[in-house]
């Protein structure tokens, strides 16, 4: 995870493949993704802002310990936020939302702000969470509108449409993810050999 | 002991065509004289040998014209007599540059001086056969031209109880076994016995597909009342006469891998060698000529006793030249149509293990493109040795030499058989060849 | 005169890809046509559209990856055949192109096209379409003309039907499944031009009527009704997605007739041959791990 990770380039979820399980869990619709992708950036900015700050300080094996605390500490924050002023959103995302407290993108992100400064943390933290939402809601659209025929709870495609459900189970939304992860690797480049990233 | 019927997995290439013998099988010998012959230093498996004429000498029928080099060196002798052309090198059928030595045949056939011939089997000296046999220059005349007298030396320890004459014949398109079985039984028999006496050995045993009936009754008269020789008829199947599968089924052992026929006491030959060995022992001639099968579309396809060295050009010509237009010419092969030698041109000259020349059509030799593996396991089926030739094939086109080892790549005896059968056309058993290629060639860098 | 200089074997069998999948169109043709005669001309639109759209798609996507076009090699027909007759006779047209195009582009293609695909292109086509669309894919029809009936299927209720009835398939289910005579004459074609071997198709019945047995079942109605004959025949024996040798091909078709007759028994679906199956090609890759041919002078002490 060297150099920039980025909305576009370097997308967490779709080049890395850094939370996954939410991914492939909660994004039946494009607001459950967005939704999930919003509460997960948040706890991922302000893991990365507290690291930003302490984590010179701190030995390198302590540092995933830390970013683990911090990041249970902020998920409690994103359940309580969700809770509190979209209760219908937390009851759909149901468990997933205390499971940002593992969630790979945060535990990853997180101890790797550690090494840098302050203002690199946030930064990274910031295009990182963006660049999940982003990918999150998309994946919540494309399998709203083929599971339901409809987008943002919007009816959009004809009544005659018969929907897709394979879309809405976790299975189709494993299959639609690695679709979405191809079609990323074809127009961004493969990003393993770091030549033809962006 | 026990006899099989047959060994497991094979092909049957060529079966509604009686395996593409059915045009020479019945054409009895006849003998041709070539103009010029180019006799190779290196025609058997070993260092090549060292010519000892030089352009303008005069040479004579049998005289030694390249003496041995090394353990597996074997001398090369005039094959017509005449006046040395040249020493150098010329394209063979393998390589561009073989050394070699081209005689113009003056037709005189005058015979240069012989060792004295050892005399019967029956009562020739044991000890003195297996150095006549080197003196003669003989290798193996089935194809890979192994010399002979190293395949008949039982080193200290070691001993054989069977030798097994190889007459199955199971290429396609070849017939000159055949037809030397039928035409000179006494001589192969002969030639099994003095092998048999050299070793001392108590079991001969000639083993021919059961596709040619005749052959085998020949050879059953032939064999008649010489004690421990005996004629096995086995099943019509590719790859029946390779070693390791004959082995098998004429006395039920397996040759452990990387280990020789003799390590299980038991050494084979083709019948063509030994009618050859007949010749040395009985009566001290070398080997310079030998049958070789001329077939596929020429005029008229023959069973040729050709003199060692005689170009490609001279035996199409002999057999009326090749039957189809210029550009419908496909590819002239030299052996069977499963393991030949495509010719680069047609002034090669024919090798002592030289037993097939096959002319193709474009239309037949057109290349195959390889299409995706089915997995439909045909391969595996095919495979004499139970290998995985549509897994290793994905190895060895991944460059994996250590997996393409652990899959026993090295065992491939590279029969043909797989490459024959794929119904995808993949190019497997030269891709085996190739892998096998590279790991010796590394093994030997990690040596030297 | 130029020779050409490609290396031995110099001859190959005739029977090349092409030759093999044509058998396999052969071998199906009973089942068409019994289809046509029970289910009428429905079902031949919903082939043709199936075949049809399947080879479209193979080509499309060939061409989008930049590669040579093989469709000629009738590997995607006999995909969109298979899976025609898996459908229930009435089913829209627009089922058939779905599952094409998701058998050809998303199971095969983006897999590495044919040879490479891990599972049964037909058969997990018919699992989407049955995850998807489930109230398409089981309304059954009686096989009565043009009037269509909507019925259970012989699974559900197994004492509607006697043997025979279920043996010529004058029962509801899909296009191809329903004539065991058919599929029986289809099957003896592939095993008489050696296209397949018995393993596969004899050890995933005699395991799916054992099994049936166990769990209380009739084992001849079990192995006479639903897709079970057809999935044996024709789908368990694909070559890509079966294991290679024959001790495993065997475990392979008796582990899917097993799932096939759990699944029947004891889950909420009424057919599980498609599961089976498709659960055993995941295996497949493992099992030729485990069952090799002993290798020439390997092994067993080689000298006797």
């Amino acid at each position: 995870m060297d150099g920039k990770h980025g909305i576009l380039g370097n997308n967490p979820l779709l080049r890395l493949g850094l939370g996954i399980c939410p991914a492939v869990a909660v994004t039946t619709t494009a607001l459950n993704g967005l939704g999930m992708g919003v509460a997960t950036a948040g706890a991922l900015l302000l893991t990365s802002f507290v690291m930003g700050l302490i984590g010179g300080a701190l030995n390198e094996k302590a540092r995933f310990a830390v970013t683990l605390i911090l990041s249970a500490a902020f998920a409690s924050v994103a359940q309580m936020v969700l809770r509190g002023w979209f209760p219908a959103l937390n009851d759909s995302l149901g468990v997933f939302v205390p499971l940002i407290a593992v969630s790979s993108l945060i535990l990853c992100g997180g101890s790797e702000a550690a090494g840098r400064g302050f203002g690199a943390a946030i930064a990274d933290g910031l295009v990182m969470g963006i660049g999940y939402a982003v990918a999150m809601t998309l994946l919540g659209a494309v399998r709203e509108l083929l599971g339901r025929g409809t987008a943002f709870g919007a009816a959009v495609l004809p009544a005659a449409y018969e929907p897709l459900l394979l879309a809405a189970l976790p299975a189709g939304g494993l299959m639609l993810l690695g679709i979405a992860m191809g079609l990323y690797n074809a127009v961004f480049g493969r990003g393993r050999n770091g030549k033809e990233g962006a | 002991m026990t006899m099989l019927k047959t060994f497991r997995g094979g092909v049957h290439p060529l079966h509604g065509d009686h395996e593409g013998k059915a045009q020479t099988r019945g054409e009895p010998t006849r003998a041709i004289e070539p103009k010029t012959v180019t006799l190779l230093m290196g025609m058997h498996l070993g260092a090549p040998s060292e010519p000892c004429v030089k352009a303008g000498d005069r040479v004579k029928l049998g005289q030694v014209v390249g003496t041995p080099v090394g353990f597996l060196g074997l001398p090369v002798h005039a094959s017509v007599s005449g006046e040395v052309l040249s020493v150098g090198p010329v394209q063979s059928v393998s390589a561009p540059n073989a050394l070699a030595v081209t005689i113009k045949n003056d037709f005189r056939d005058e015979w240069a001086e012989l060792p004295a011939p050892l005399g019967s089997v029956e009562d020739c000296p044991a000890d003195q056969i297996v150095p006549a046999i080197r003196a003669a220059g003989i290798c193996g005349m089935g194809g890979a031209a192994f010399p002979t007298h190293v395949k008949l030396a039982v080193k200290e320890g070691q001993f054989c109880d069977t030798i097994i004459l190889n007459g199955a014949e199971c290429e396609t398109h070849l017939t000159c076994d055949h037809r030397l079985m039928l035409e000179n039984s006494d001589r192969v028999v002969d030639g099994l016995r003095a092998a048999m006496r050299a070793l001392n050995v108590p079991r001969g045993v000639i083993a021919i597909e059961d596709n040619k009936p005749d052959a085998i009754e020949a050879m059953r008269r032939a064999a008649e009342g010489r004690a421990g020789v005996e004629v096995a008829a086995l099943h019509t199947k590719y790859p029946q006469g390779g070693e390791k599968q004959l082995i098998q089924v004429v006395t039920g052992r397996e040759v452990p891998s990387g280990k020789l026929p003799l390590d299980v006491h038991v050494i084979v030959m083709n019948v063509g060698t030994a009618a050859a060995v007949a010749e040395a022992v009985i009566d001290g001639k070398p080997l310079i000529s030998r049958i070789t099968t001329v077939t596929g579309h020429v005029d008229r396809p023959s069973n040729l006793r050709v003199r060692v060295g005689t170009p490609v050009r001279e035996l199409l010509e002999a057999c009326g030249g090749i039957s189809l237009p210029e550009d419908r010419v496909g590819k002239v092969v030299m052996g069977g149509a499963m393991t030949g030698f495509p010719c680069p041109g047609l002034e090669v000259p024919v090798a002592k293990a030289n037993n097939g020349i096959v002319v193709y059509d474009a239309k037949e030799a057109r290349e195959t493109e390889e299409t995706p593996c089915i997995r439909c396991g045909r391969c595996v089926d095919a495979c004499p040795m139970g290998l995985n030739p549509y897994l290793l094939k994905h190895l060895c086109d991944a460059g994996d030499m250590a997996r393409a080892q652990k899959e026993c790549v090295m065992d491939c005896i590279v029969c043909g058989s797989c490459s024959y059968i794929c119904p995808a056309h993949r190019h497997l058993t030269q891709t085996f060849k190739a892998m096998k290629d590279a790991i010796a060639a590394e093994a030997k860098k990690g040596k030297g | 005169m130029k020779l050409n200089l490609n290396p031995a074997p110099h001859v190959h069998s005739r029977q090349d890809t092409r030759w093999l999948m044509g058998n396999v169109l052969i071998a199906l043709l009973p089942c068409c046509v019994a289809g046509v005669v029970y289910f009428g001309v429905p079902a031949l639109m919903l082939m043709a559209v199936s075949m049809a759209s399947a080879v479209l798609f193979e080509a499309l996507w060939q061409k989008l990856c930049g590669r040579k076009l093989l469709i000629a090699d009738g590997s995607a027909a006999v995909t969109g055949l298979i899976l025609a007759l898996n459908l229930p006779p009435r089913a829209p047209w627009w089922l058939a192109v779905m599952g094409s195009a998701f058998a050809v582009v998303i199971v095969k293609g983006l897999f590495g096209g044919l040879g490479d695909n891990f599972i049964n292109p037909a058969m997990a086509a018919r699992a989407l379409l049955l995850a998807s669309w489930p109230k398409f894919m089981t309304a059954w029809t009686a096989p009565s003309g043009l009037d269509a009936v909507t019925s259970a299927t012989p699974l559900m209720t197994p004492a509607a039907w006697t043997p025979l009835e279920l043996f010529l398939g004058r029962i509801p289910g899909c296009i191809g499944e329903t004539c065991k005579l058919a599929i029986l004459a289809g099957l003896a074609w592939l095993l008489i031009t050696r296209t397949i071997k018995w393993h596969i198709p004899v050890a995933m019945m005699a395991s799916l009527c054992l099994f049936s047995w166990i769990f209380g079942k009739d084992p001849v109605a079990a192995a006479l009704s639903g897709g079970a004959l057809f999935g044996a025949a024709f789908m368990a024996t694909d070559y890509v997605t079966c294991p290679v040798h024959p001790a495993a091909q065997m475990i392979y078709a008796a582990g899917a007739g097993l799932v096939a007759a759990v699944i029947r028994s004891y889950a909420g679906y009424p057919e599980g041959v498609t599961y089976g199956i498709l659960l055993m090609n995941a295996a497949a890759p493992l099992l030729d791990k485990c069952f090799r041919r002993r290798v020439y002078g390997h092994g067993r002490e080689a000298a006797k």
